[in-house]
């Protein structure tokens, strides 16, 4: 599924490039040349839609994947053990953070705790030319495993919901859709 | 919270953010629990957790405030909760933190309230007026 989420970028760029309302120009040929590149285009353009809902589909999925874990770990631990009166407002960094270029006011890759996801910068190094140094550890709050707010034994269940909302996560290139909207 | 930004051998800065959600309480555990929550050292969130009793403005308030901050990229809510407060989604134009609607446990995802799929759907139809509501 994770492999799946990695498409989602060169989808929704299709998407934004076939809905900006743009038209080849004309080309010295007529008007044939320009009817068949705008059929190209909204070919284009449907696959891309087409391919976005199923992966909106399959995102629904794993999170309804999730939250099904998670009524059963409910269930199986007491609906006392897990809910926001367990959430600690200690001082805590979150495990995940997303890196964002500057110069292209985007979201470019991610980071679960220590370790950048070397695979994602590697492909988009390739793709926009450009080397990527190393993000120094900025936060200084500590950061714990996010499980251990709900004991010590913890549901197996609780622990599958733990990895559905992680692949989730992992989608990093899911986050280009609200870049394409703010576009338009 | 935000990470100084480090600088490519090219030049490209970047820097380290936080996704930020806005959903019912299920949600927003099952993402703190995969470590997307943050306290700061003033006891501020990241997160916000709506139920039947959150008013509206408590909604606006996280609204503004997630996307006013500076160490938010990414912003998840709930499309019911966004449907809530859809004339401030609506004339949010800012490429950062980016609005990214979810669908929640109680009410699936409604195509229909897409913003692109509904641009998609006025490019096909044969109405000039274009999609209802949506910008």
């Amino acid at each position: 599924m994770p492999a799946a989420g990695m498409e989602i970028a060169e989808e929704k760029e299709e998407v934004k490039l076939t809905t900006s309302g743009k038209i080849p120009e004309r080309s010295d040929d007529g008007d044939d040349a320009t009817l068949t590149a705008l059929d190209a285009t909204i070919l284009r353009c449907l696959d891309s839609v087409d391919r976005l809902l199923q992966l909106r589909a399959a995102l629904s999925e794993t999170l309804a994947q999730g939250w099904m874990d998670m009524a059963r770990a409910r269930y199986a631990m007491g609906p006392s053990r897990i809910g926001q009166t367990l959430f600690s407002l200690k001082p805590n960094a979150a495990l995940i953070s997303v890196c964002v270029s500057q110069e292209h006011e985007q979201v470019i890759a991610y980071e679960y705790g220590e370790k950048e996801l070397h695979c994602e910068i590697d492909e988009i190094e390739k793709r926009n030319h450009v080397r990527f140094k190393s993000i120094a550890e900025q936060n200084r709050n500590p950061k714990t495993e996010p499980m251990i707010s709900f004991g010590a034994l913890v549901s197996p269940h609780l622990r599958s919901a733990q990895s559905s909302f992680q692949t989730v996560q992992l989608w990093r290139t899911w986050w280009r859709w609200p870049m394409l909207r703010a576009s338009y | 919270m935000a990470a100084a930004p480090a600088t490519s051998v090219q030049g490209t800065a970047r820097t380290s953010s936080l996704i930020a959600i806005i959903a019912d309480e299920d949600t927003v555990t099952g993402f703190l629990l995969a470590g997307v929550g943050n306290v700061d050292l003033r006891r501020k969130t990241n997160y916000l957790i709506v139920d039947s009793k959150t008013p509206v403005k408590a909604i606006e308030d996280a609204f503004k405030e997630f996307t006013t901050r500076d160490d938010i990229a990414v912003l998840l809510i709930s499309q019911y909760i966004a449907n809530m407060i859809r004339f401030l989604i609506d004339s949010y134009k800012k490429p950062l933190p980016a609005i990214l609607e979810i669908p929640s446990k109680d009410h699936p995802y409604d195509p229909t309230h897409d913003s692109i799929l509904s641009r998609v759907k006025h490019m096909f139809s044969s109405d000039p007026a274009g999609p209802i509501g949506r910008g």
